[in-house]
């Protein structure tokens, strides 16, 4: 079989080459994009993990709460109760702190128990070592070992400092602390702390780590480790645990923490996943478009090779193989260059996700060979199933009908099963979306929007076929014989040009429905910050509001200093400290937002804010209430008067919901609560934003000056106006997008090459006539502009068509799937501009692939192309 | 050798019903060399088919061999046309990807033989129609004769009992026709392999043994060849 392959197969690819590369292309950039966005999302949620849970991978289970923490009582306690199965308790600091003389630069703060600062007695793979013999006999005598940096740090601490680093000085929690007698600290690179802190970070005792993390209450640690003994039973230490614990934590295992994580950007992964699948879906369409098309051109050697004795099998075989040999090309050539892709999208997407969710560091893909092996049996396969029915199209083939030329039959039956296959593919979609509650989280929502974009692909031929028929007397009156003649050939072959055009219409409709999420989200998040949020100014430390992950803590009193500032204190109307806590509500990570209620009454009431003025006034008056988000009120089911029952540092923390609003902070909710309630249960006094609002008519931008200039550098304050705000806001959004645009642009790419493919065959199907209208006197430049027209309505065609389909995904996405991801309810906005430029681009795309096909039939040889048989 | 037993062909040819054979009953002996003749559109190609396991009779039967060709399945037919019967058509019919050595090749390539035994039996049988020298040229380097003589050494290969010949000289000049029926003419060996023409010269027909006039689907009348000479009206024969 394989002397048969190669003699009619690589040859038949030798000679159609350009067909073959343009397959390959389309697979390889499938390939590439799912191979890359698999990459990106595994990497990303990996770092996530490590940003949410560092160190989970050490530890059995983990006894937590939230930002709040867990008393260091209670892993004492945990130590003694003896609880069977219970091997190792481990209380464990975790955060981040700002090295003054590095220029505030984040490092990583861990806290462990004493003993375990050599290799051997902690699981982390670090191990302090003295850095030099003085100063570990300093070290012994003074007892001043309380403190170690990374190797890395120590140096350019040195550098910095003049070789004073064993004194260095950082900033936590507002405050600038010495620490003396720093020592270094080696890190094994492939231990569990090497892959999370690099070389940024610092480890101090349990105790000095929470002084600096938690002030106010050093009595809290960030979590508990807990270590089961060889054999036992996970789940009945886990219960044991738990019934000790009680409501002072959850005790759970990193797998379920990281559960909490996955939600939070699920949703998004999910998105760019499904871009990925996307591109390779219209890959196979193109691909089963040249390869019906090779089976079409290829029906007369079909018979020549049953009419010598091929069988159904062998011809199948055949089809299949080359297509196989194809896909596995396309996929060895996709496989590296999605790597790359990675590596290339890696930086910007990390900064995206630091700045909506929460910091995430990863310096490097983790390049997981099942994620290839996948992708590339993804390509394969994609390949073999577009290669299905064009097979079993030709096996089919009566040899002597193929022989002696007689018109295919059952066109019709082909038209029917295309219309079903699309109905059932549309009816999935539909019921999909009808019954997503009933389905896996996302399945439903997801699955139906692919459902119902392969059913419209599939209908595709179908609605080419109509739109040019419709589009035909248009042509005809404004155009010459080529634009005639172009019509008339497009609505003649819908099989041929109806996949293409319909890969154009996905590209289009994808990137319009995507410009219109932007538009609407960026509309709606705006309108939220002109009519809802009243400061003029945002203060914070270590970076600016909108940095995510680089904001450090700060505390009131650096409120108190910037409204007594004699500069700028009769400009200033009022300081409103405001604390972002992160916690756990229905297994979901929420933030609490807290601020002083009764401040922002009366600095609102004066202005235009009434709707949320009288809430802020109740929950200033009404003790233990909260205000909920609109989007957590959507996604939890929760209404006025409910209870939410929250855990505090102290214990439970009961809230009443006294109503709701629209806030756009967090998209698994937001609850509002008073600041005084706040610090009182969760005994945090921490800041990590003032709203500083100006009195009537005083000067924005020369009051953020002046607290740069004052307290800039010195406390490390970052101000932003509200302008910046919005501005950074919809620089934010475009760029959370910007990963959906590339794919997008991707599938145009894979579509683009699919109307280089079509047009060529174009060409040779139309060889002849294209030979006898130069013959009876047409000009290379009107054959040009035949092919080149024809090209133009497919980017016409294809365009109108992605706008048609856009519209409606962008409703549905805005609608249903973020009000399902994110309770997010946002008004429709149309993004009329940017369909223009869409369609633009279709046409422009399509007329620019045109160009091969069209030069060569522009060079055909006359009499050729009329003996052609 | 090959029979028909009152064989009727119908397919649709868009909206048309076309009724290609219409009762049509031969027999071609083992040695026999029968043209058949007809006008265009009479059915005489599609008997050819019948006879040749490419096509399936609507009504009647198609024997080869003894074997009722519509009992067959599809792969069982597919096998018997690579074995056993061997085709030239009017327009030779070679894959243009392929080089003449291959496009002979083909039949014992798809009977699963090594490139190299193929190649070997394939140069064998171009040798057989004096084309040896063209081996490695593909058909679009042929003449009009060359490929027909190609598509002969390919129906050739595999030593066929029956070779079916559908207008083969209808695209050639009368020198490169002479040549080619002079060829077909020397195929039936010792009364071992069976040929069947189909053409409307009756120069062509005249090299048969035997000529079968086909009008509107139905064997109109047979001629019996002697030496050269027709000995005219006689009766279709009957299986």
């Amino acid at each position: 079989m394989f002397s048969l392959h190669r003699t009619l197969s690589l040859r038949y690819l030798r000679q159609r080459w350009s067909r073959a590369v343009l397959i390959i292309v389309s697979i390889a950039l499938g390939v590439a994009t799912l191979v890359a966005t698999r990459l990106l999302n595994q990497s990303l949620t990996e770092a996530a993990h490590s940003a949410v849970n560092p160190l989970a991978g050490t530890t059995d289970l983990m006894v937590v709460n939230g930002d709040a923490g867990v008393p260091l009582r209670l892993a004492r306690e945990l130590t003694e109760a003896r609880i069977e199965g219970l091997a190792e308790v481990r209380p464990l600091v975790i955060g981040r702190v700002a090295l003054v003389d590095l220029d505030y630069r984040l490092v990583w703060l861990l806290g462990v128990e004493q003993d375990q600062n050599q290799a051997q007695t902690n699981p982390y793979g670090i191990d302090k070592k003295p850095r030099t013999t003085w100063r570990a006999l300093a070290a012994v005598v003074f007892g001043t070992n309380r403190a170690a940096v990374s190797d890395g740090l120590a140096r350019e601490l040195d550098a910095n400092t003049k070789g004073k680093a064993d004194r260095i000085r950082v900033r936590a929690a507002g405050k600038e602390h010495l620490l003396s007698g720093v020592m270094t600290l080696t890190l094994q690179e492939k231990s569990p702390a090497g892959a999370v802190f690099g070389a940024n970070f610092l480890v101090l005792s349990v105790e000095d780590a929470a002084r600096l993390e938690f002030p106010g209450r050093p009595e809290f640690v960030s979590r508990i480790d807990l270590k089961r003994a060889p054999g036992a039973d996970l789940e009945r230490v886990r219960a044991a645990v738990a019934a000790y614990v009680g409501d002072r934590g959850d005790v759970t295992t990193p797998e379920v923490n990281a559960q909490a994580v996955q939600d939070v950007t699920a949703g998004l992964e999910l998105g760019f996943a499904l871009g990925g699948v996307g591109a390779l879906v219209v890959g196979l369409f193109l691909v089963y478009n040249a390869l019906a098309v090779s089976v079409t051109e290829r029906r007369h050697d079909i018979g020549i090779l049953r009419s010598v004795g091929a069988t159904r099998r062998q011809v199948a075989g055949l089809f299949a193989t080359e297509a196989g040999f194809l896909g596995l090309i396309g996929s060895l050539v996709g496989m590296p260059a999605g790597v790359g892709l990675a590596y290339v999208a890696l930086g910007p997407v990390q900064k995206v996700m630091s700045d909506i969710f929460m910091p995430i560091d990863t310096q490097e893909l983790h390049i997981r060979p099942g994620i290839l092996i996948s992708a590339a049996l993804a390509g394969l396969g994609t390949a073999l199933l577009a290669a299905l029915v064009p097979a079993v199209q030709a096996a089919s083939e009566e040899p002597a009908d193929a022989v002696r030329r007689a018109p295919r039959t059952g066109r019709w039956l082909l038209l029917f099963l295309q219309g079903a296959a699309s109905g059932l593919f549309l009816a999935a979609g539909l019921a999909c979306i009808a019954f997503r509650d009933y389905l896996p989280a996302r399945y439903g929502a997801f699955g139906g929007v692919a459902l119902l974009l392969i059913g419209g692909l599939v209908a595709m031929p179908l609605l080419t076929a109509i739109a040019s028929h419709l589009l035909k007397p248009v042509i005809r009156s404004l155009f010459g014989i080529e634009g005639r003649l172009a019509a008339d050939n497009l609505a003649r072959s819908p099989g041929r040009t109806g996949l293409v055009v319909g890969a154009l219409a996905a590209g289009a409709a994808l990137l319009v429905q995507t410009a219109g999420v932007v538009l609407s989200s960026e509309h709606a998040i705006l309108e939220w910050i002109d009519q809802r949020i009243a400061a003029d100014l945002f203060v914070t430390a270590g970076g600016p509001l909108t940095a995510g992950g680089q904001m450090l803590t700060m505390n009131d009193e650096v409120g108190e200093r910037l409204a007594a500032d004699p500069e700028i204190r009769d400009r200033i109307e009022k300081v409103v400290p405001i604390r972002f806590h992160q916690t756990n509500f229905r297994e979901r990570i929420v933030f609490v937002i807290a601020f002083d209620m009764q401040a922002a009454y009366e600095t609102l009431r004066h202005r235009r804010y009434g709707e949320d003025v009288e809430l802020y006034r109740r929950l200033a008056q009404e003790p233990d209430t909260a205000i909920v988000s609109d989007n957590f009120a959507a996604l939890y089911h929760v209404k006025p008067g409910d209870t939410l029952e929250l855990r505090g540092s102290y214990g439970p923390a009961p809230l009443r919901v006294l109503g709701s609003l629209p806030d756009y902070t967090w998209n698994r909710g937001t609850i509002l609560v008073n600041r005084a309630w706040f610090r009182e249960r969760f005994g945090d006094p921490l800041v990590d934003l003032f709203h500083v609002y100006l009195r009537p008519g005083e000067d924005v931008k020369a009051v953020r000056d002046i607290i740069t200039r004052k307290f800039g550098a010195k406390d490390s304050l970052a101000t932003m106006t509200k302008a910046e705000l919005r501005d950074d806001i919809s620089n934010l959004l475009r760029r959370l997008y910007g990963l959906a645009y590339a794919q997008e642009i991707v599938i145009g790419l894979v579509a683009a090459l699919g109307v280089v493919t079509a047009l060529l065959i174009s060409v040779l199907q139309r060889r002849r006539e294209l030979g006898l209208l130069r013959a009876v006197g047409a000009s290379r430049a009107q054959v040009l502009r035949s092919v080149l027209a024809e090209a133009l309505l497919m980017g016409a065609i294809g365009g109108a068509l992605g706008l048609l389909l856009g519209i409606p995904l962008e409703w549905y996405v805005v609608k249903f799937l973020l009000l399902d991801e994110a309770g997010f309810v946002l008004p429709l906005q149309i993004p009329w501009l940017a369909a223009g430029v869409v369609i633009g681009m279709a046409i422009l795309t399509a007329t620019l692939a045109g160009l091969g096909p069209a030069l060569h039939a522009m060079h055909l040889r006359i009499a050729e192309a009329i003996a052609y048989e | 050798m090959m029979e028909l037993h009152d064989v009727t062909k119908v397919y649709q040819q868009g909206r048309r019903t076309v009724h290609a054979v219409r009762g049509v009953s031969l027999r071609i002996g083992t040695g026999e060399f029968v043209s058949i003749m007809g006008p265009s559109g009479s059915g005489k190609s599609t008997v050819l088919h019948l006879l040749g396991a490419l096509d399936t009779p609507t009504t009647g039967k198609a024997i080869f061999d003894g074997r009722d060709l519509q009992s067959l399945s599809d792969k069982e037919r597919s096998l018997l046309r690579r074995q056993r019967i061997g085709f030239v058509f009017q327009f030779f019919n070679l894959l243009p990807t392929l080089t003449a050595g291959e496009n002979v090749a083909l039949p014992l390539l798809l009977a699963g033989q090594s490139r190299a035994a193929a190649r070997r039996l394939a140069l064998a049988s171009l040798e057989r129609v004096g084309l040896n020298d063209r081996t490695d040229h593909f058909p679009e380097e042929l003449s009009g004769g060359e490929m027909q003589r190609v598509a002969i050494a390919r129906a050739l290969v595999p030593e066929p009992d029956a070779v079916l010949c559908d207008e083969p000289t209808g695209n050639l000049d009368s020198a490169n026709s002479k040549d080619i029926l002079a060829l077909l003419r020397s195929l039936p060996e010792a009364g071992r392999r069976s040929v069947v023409m189909v053409t409307h010269e009756p120069a062509a027909a005249g090299y048969g043994d035997r000529i079968l006039h086909i009008r509107d689907g139905r064997v109109q009348n047979e001629e019996f060849i002697n030496n050269g000479r027709v000995a005219a009206g006689v009766e279709p024969a009957r299986a």
